[in-house]
Formats: C-alpha cells, sequence, structure tokens
C-alpha cells in the first residue's frame, strides 16, 4: 500500500511540474516577451513623438522668419526639419539615413524612419499646394520600421511601423506693436546744412554740412538730435547744445531771399534730404509724383531748397522768391514740393527702414498665423486713438521766422504744423474672425509717420497693457480669450519722457512689471546706430537683467520675452523676423 | 517530489527576475527618455550655451524618481558631444538650424541579479543614456 500511495504521488508531483513548465513555456514566456516588446514599442513611440516635435519646430521656425519667396522658404524649412531630425536616434537606431516620402502612406525599411511634410493654412487648417504662401503651419509626419528584438524566438518578424505626427508654427497671437516715432528717428537721414543768402538779386546756397543728420550738425546728445530732416523740422533746436552748427532765424529771413548777402560760415538756415540717398546729393535724381516727373539736378541742393520751400510750385512763385532756376535746367511747376516730399520721406533713416519693417513684420505674421493687430506710436506721449497727433508746440518754433504768421505770407507749406504729424494708436479687436485682425488698418497707419518728439516708452507700454488686460485685471480686455498676448516694443533710444509718472527709466520698468503680472511678454527691439550708446540701451531693454528696479524691459516682463539689439539699419527686418521665430511653437 | 518542487519554483523565480528586471528597465528608459526631451526643449528656449546648460539643470531636478532602482536623471557630461549648443554665431549655413543637444543619463539597479555560471549579472548599475537635438528658436541675433 505504502508502495503504491508513493508512486501515485511521483506522478502528481512530475504532472504538476510539467504542467509548470509547460505553463511557463507556452504562457508566461510569451506573455514576459511580449510585455518587453511592448515596452520597446512604446518607448521607440515616445522617442518618435519626440523627434518629430523637434523636426516640426525646426521647420516651422524656418517658416515663420520670411514671407519672401514661399517657395525657397517651404523647401529650406523641409531641408532644415530633416537635418535636426537626422540628428535624433530612436531606441538606439541613429535616423541619420531618415529620408522624405513623397507620398502616404509610408513604408520605412527596418530601423529607418521616413518623413512626409506638408504646409497647412493656419485658418482652415487644411493643406495648400508647395509655394502657397498661406502654408504656414508645418506639418510633419514620421513613420519608424520597428522591429521587435525578441521577434526570432517567438517567430514574429517583420516591421511594424511607428507612426507620429506633429505641427509647428505660430499660436493664436494677439500682438501690439509699439512703435518708436521720436524725433531721433530720422537722425541718420543724409541731409544738407544750406546757409541760403542773396546773391546780388538771385539765391545762392552754401552747404555748410552735409552727411547723417545726427553727425553732420555735431550732435553728441545721448537721447538723438532734436532737429528732424521733414517738417516739423525743429530748427531752432539746432543740433543741441553741443552741436557744432547752429540755426539762423533771422538768417533764414523771408522766403523771398532777401537775407543779407554774403554766405555765413556756420549758421545754417536750411536743412534738406539728399534724396538721391548720397552724402554730398553727387548724383541727382528724378521723382515720379501723380504720374509727373520732376527733376532735382545732380549737385544742385538750392534745388532741395526751394521744393522744400514750396518756391518751385510756380514760375512766378519761384521768381518772387529769386531762385535761379533757369540756371538749373528745370521748369518750376506745381507738385515740386510734393515729389520732394515723397522722395524725403523714402530717405529718411532709420525711420523709413523701421516703417517698412514694420509693415514687413503685418504681412509676415498676418500670413503665419490666426493674429489679431494692436499698434501705439509714441514720441513724447503716446498716441490714444486712430488719429491721434502729436500736440502742436508752436512756441517751440522759438526764433524760426517760418512760424505760421509770416510763414504763410511767403510761400506753401503755409503751416509747419499743419498737418501735425500724426501719433496713433490702433486698438485690439476682441471679436474673432480675419476680418477684426487690423491688419489693414496698422498697416496703412504707420506709412505716414514722422519722426518728431521725446521717446515715452513707459505711456506706450501703458497704452498696450491695458489693451491686453481682461477687466478683471483692471484693463480693457481686447485680448481674445485663449490667445497667445505679445507686445514688440520697437525704440532707437531711451525713454526720456514719460506719463505715467516722474522717472522715464523707471517708470517704464514698472510697466514692464504690470506686464508681468499680466502674463504678457515685451519682445524687444532696440536700434541703437551710435556705439558709445548701446551699453545704456542694451540695460533698459535687456532680457537677462530681471531685477525690477535696475533690470531690462524684456527681462523684466519675463514670460520668454527677448531683447534683441540692431547697429545697423539694415538689420532692423531681421530683428522683427526673430520676433516671428521666437513665438514659434508645436500647434494644435 | 522535492526535485520537482525545487526545478519548479526555480523556473518561476527566474522567470520572475528576469520580469522584474525588464520591468525596472523599461521604467528606467522612460524616466530618462522624458527628462532628456525636458531638458534640451528648455536649453533651446535659451540665447546662451551658459543659460542652456541652467535651463537643462533645471529640469532634470523636477523629474525626480524613488532612486532605490533608477537614480535621479543627469546630464551625461557638460561637454560635447553630450551637451552641444551651437548657434553658429547668428549665421547658420543653408537649410540648417542652430540647435541643442542634451544627453542624460539614470544609473539602473536592477532588483533580481542573475547568477549564471557563476558569473553575476546586475551587481554594478546598468547606465542608460538619451540624446537629443532641438532647434534653438529664441535665437540671438549678432548686430
Amino acid at each position: 500500500m505504502v508502495r503504491n500511495s508513493t508512486q501515485r504521488r511521483s506522478c502528481n508531483g512530475q504532472a504538476v511540474s510539467a504542467l509548470v513548465v509547460l505553463l511557463c513555456t507556452l504562457v508566461m514566456a510569451p506573455i514576459s516577451m511580449f510585455s518587453f516588446e511592448f515596452g520597446r514599442y512604446w518607448l521607440a513611440k515616445q522617442q518618435l513623438k519626440t523627434c518629430v516635435d523637434s523636426c516640426a519646430l525646426a521647420g516651422a521656425a524656418t517658416n515663420a522668419s520670411s514671407d519672401q519667396d514661399p517657395m525657397g522658404t517651404q523647401l529650406s524649412a523641409m531641408a532644415t526639419a530633416l537635418s535636426i531630425f537626422q540628428q535624433n536616434d530612436v531606441i538606439g537606431m541613429s535616423l541619420a539615413n531618415a529620408a522624405q516620402a513623397s507620398s502616404m502612406p509610408m513604408s520605412p525599411p527596418a530601423n529607418s524612419a521616413q518623413l512626409y511634410f506638408q504646409f497647412l493654412n493656419p485658418t482652415t487648417k487644411t493643406p495648400v499646394a508647395l509655394g502657397d504662401v498661406s502654408g504656414k503651419i508645418f506639418h510633419v509626419t514620421a513613420s519608424y520600421g520597428f522591429t521587435p528584438a525578441l521577434g526570432n524566438f517567438a517567430g514574429i518578424t517583420g516591421i511594424f511601423p511607428i507612426v507620429e505626427a506633429s505641427n509647428g508654427g505660430l499660436p493664436q497671437l494677439d500682438v501690439i506693436l509699439c512703435f518708436d516715432i521720436s524725433s531721433s528717428m530720422d537722425d541718420f537721414t543724409l541731409i544738407s546744412a544750406v546757409d541760403r543768402y542773396n546773391n546780388g538779386g538771385t539765391n545762392g546756397y552754401n552747404v555748410i554740412a552735409h552727411g547723417p543728420l545726427y553727425s553732420a550738425l555735431g550732435c553728441t546728445s545721448a537721447t538723438g538730435s532734436p532737429v528732424n530732416a521733414t517738417f516739423p523740422q525743429n530748427l531752432d533746436a539746432g543740433g543741441g547744445t553741443a552741436s557744432t552748427y547752429k540755426f539762423s532765424g533771422s538768417l533764414r529771413g523771408t522766403n523771398s531771399g532777401a537775407t543779407p548777402t554774403g554766405a555765413t560760415s556756420s549758421y545754417f538756415t536750411d536743412i534738406v534730404v539728399n534724396i538721391d540717398g548720397t552724402n554730398t546729393y553727387s548724383t541727382g535724381t528724378i521723382v515720379t509724383y501723380n504720374s509727373t516727373t520732376y527733376e532735382f539736378p545732380a549737385g544742385c541742393v538750392g534745388c532741395l531748397v526751394e521744393a522744400a520751400r514750396g518756391n518751385l510750385e510756380s514760375t512766378t512763385v519761384a521768381a518772387t522768391a529769386h531762385v535761379p532756376y533757369t540756371s538749373w535746367g528745370i521748369v518750376p511747376k506745381a507738385g515740386y514740393y510734393a515729389a520732394y516730399k515723397q522722395a524725403a520721406f523714402a530717405q529718411r533713416h532709420p525711420i523709413s527702414d523701421a516703417i517698412n519693417a514694420a509693415t514687413n513684420f503685418f504681412d509676415l505674421m498676418n500670413v503665419d498665423c490666426d493674429v489679431h493687430f494692436g499698434l501705439v506710436t509714441f514720441s513724447s506721449q503716446a498716441g490714444t486713438l486712430p488719429t491721434s497727433t502729436v500736440p502742436a508746440d508752436y512756441s517751440g518754433l522759438g526764433n524760426i521766422s517760418d512760424n505760421p504768421t509770416s510763414y504763410s505770407a511767403n510761400a506753401y507749406p503755409s503751416d509747419p504744423y499743419n498737418p501735425l504729424p500724426p501719433n496713433p494708436t490702433v486698438a485690439l479687436i476682441p471679436t474673432a474672425g480675419p476680418a477684426y485682425s487690423n491688419y489693414s488698418t496698422v498697416s496703412s497707419a504707420v506709412q505716414p509717420l514722422v519722426a518728431y518728439g521725446g521717446t515715452n516708452i513707459s505711456g506706450a507700454l501703458y497704452q498696450a497693457i491695458g489693451q491686453m488686460k481682461t477687466t478683471a485685471q483692471g484693463g480693457s480686455g481686447l485680448s481674445r480669450v485663449g490667445s497667445t498676448k505679445a507686445i514688440v516694443l520697437f525704440t532707437d533710444g531711451l525713454p526720456t519722457a514719460s506719463s505715467t509718472g516722474s522717472s522715464p527709466l523707471q517708470d517704464a520698468r514698472t510697466q514692464a512689471s504690470s506686464a508681468k503680472t499680466a502674463g504678457i511678454p515685451i519682445y524687444c527691439i532696440g536700434l541703437c546706430l551710435v556705439p558709445s550708446l548701446q551699453t545704456s540701451q542694451t540695460d533698459i531693454l535687456t532680457d537677462t537683467n530681471t531685477n525690477a528696479t535696475s533690470g531690462g524691459i524684456a527681462g523684466i516682463s519675463g514670460n520668454g520675452a527677448k531683447f534683441y539689439q540692431a547697429t545697423q539699419i539694415s538689420q532692423i527686418n531681421s530683428l522683427f523676423q526673430n520676433v516671428a521665430r521666437a513665438l514659434t511653437q508645436l500647434v494644435r | 517530489m522535492c526535485i520537482d518542487l525545487t526545478l519548479t519554483t526555480m523556473l518561476v523565480s527566474a522567470l520572475g527576475a528576469i520580469g522584474a528586471n525588464a520591468t525596472v528597465i523599461i521604467l528606467a528608459c522612460n524616466v530618462n527618455d522624458a527628462a532628456c526631451r525636458d531638458a534640451t526643449r528648455a536649453a533651446a528656449q535659451t540665447t546662451s550655451s551658459t543659460q542652456a546648460l541652467m535651463a537643462a539643470q533645471a529640469q532634470l531636478t523636477i523629474h525626480s524618481t524613488a532612486a532605490f532602482f533608477v537614480s535621479q536623471p543627469a546630464l551625461s557630461s557638460t561637454n560635447a558631444p553630450d551637451f552641444v549648443y551651437n548657434d553658429f554665431g547668428g549665421n547658420p549655413p543653408t537649410d540648417t538650424s542652430p540647435y541643442v543637444a542634451v544627453s542624460t543619463s539614470v544609473n539602473i539597479s536592477i532588483p533580481a541579479p542573475i547568477l549564471f555560471f557563476g558569473t553575476k549579472f546586475g551587481s554594478a548599475p546598468i547606465v542608460y543614456k538619451k540624446r537629443y537635438v532641438f532647434p534653438i528658436i529664441k535665437e540671438k541675433f549678432y548686430g
């Protein structure tokens, strides 16, 4: 009985052991292998997603930075994205051999990846053709050929594609541009400072200084020259107290040219823009205005002076003003003043370059994303309405004889303060939809801007922040719900005026702190063409110092804001593009 | 019966140990992967190498682990190729993006070291390393 019993237990034990071995072999081992492979697969999927995100960001940043040559930009975006993707790896497998696919679905080789790029319209989120300017969301689809590590043991062979996708671009954005129109904004206009005098019956013109306005007048002020290249010129301010050359109101005299005879050495009566873009007005130019051509002969600065004074509007006016136009080979006619003004506006630096850059920025952002624009221009004060103008300052004309009472009796233009320089502010519109983006309004509002007055940065920021703050935060609540907010501050100098306190510098920092509290980054673009001033401008605009009492506006405002400084006029456009690039992110 | 039980227990234990080790390794890889991704993304939002390094390190500190089987993720090193900040001096070549590369690693102590013919696998920590490359978006402008 005992032997029989022992034999039965032994058989049971063997059976249980065999069952366990069978269970381990056929169930537990496959489950373990499957779990391991699933873990690897999941890890590969996560890593591929990160690689695709990186790729989408690289392409979107390239695409967001330019609206010139859409086809070239988009091709460059794809190449850049592929280049970044190839530097990554998935579960230890290099993606250096990743290739661009021409269609979907993709069939990548084992342990390799393929990419398919598309450009989407940011409003409709639908694909557009390559080269279409509205293709501003960069959509990347990646497929990776996953192979199981233990597949051979389990008899599972083959390639299991992992597919991930990502969108890069700009988010829904509410952006306000604070644009500096202070008098220093035309300090690098090439001008001629002229002493206009009576030369035995006709006028003579002695050029006593020429070149960039700031240096030609011998200005050394850190805040730039208060003199402007175009009306209102503020001539009696000269180049500032330390300037080499001074304006003489008495020598300017009446418009007839009946001034004291003989040239003076260091006093000027007129400042004109060298509308041919040369230092000495050496090449001359022909201007087309209202389909009529107006000749401004080479080297003939007198022609610029008389056109700017309005003395070339007719032969009668010219003769009364003793203009020697026959010796210049021209015939006075209506429109000379307007033609000069049009040409002079295009040659004002850096304001005309900044206007072009701002216009390009509006164009770029308008096609980049669902954006609503605001604009706040500022000189000694920030504008409050689209129709705001700088305040008339007739007392500032001082001893200039071209004040309204005498000027109007002389010739056209009758009043240097009529029309007053525009100082517009365009408020955001919170209603959703492209029709409320303000794109056209802000684009046209910047075109006629004229350099004049001081630099009231705190007032401009106060206006902009007030628009973006919610009503609960004490603002106007003009931003759309869910939109990303950003202020772009463009200035060529330092704060010199304030409408929010008594210290222009500290008041600007206070506004930056207010922006930080409201979650609004202030991207600062500083243009500084005078090397000795670059440090002080950096101090007030920098993003590296976040101290509320000594830091920079970008740094204090935080929220990812950056400061970009241009030391050459040609860099302004790139700086605005850098802001667009900096706002790029992954989008849905 | 004893022999059967012993063999069965050994088999189940070995499978269990392999499973536990694999689980910890996969978990560690995921932890390090997420830490490396966040560190690289943060570094890519800066405008200098110093800022990038600080941003990456700050991100790693918030990816804490229990540190029993998996150590705190850390930068593999601050030198190339583990850490690279290349903004090309503000002038990247055509079709090339400024980029930052960050490598992070974790030390994995597997829960069940395995003896195999006298050799002990898993007594020293396993190092898992991951490297990501991201484009620098807030590019510094060199005027």
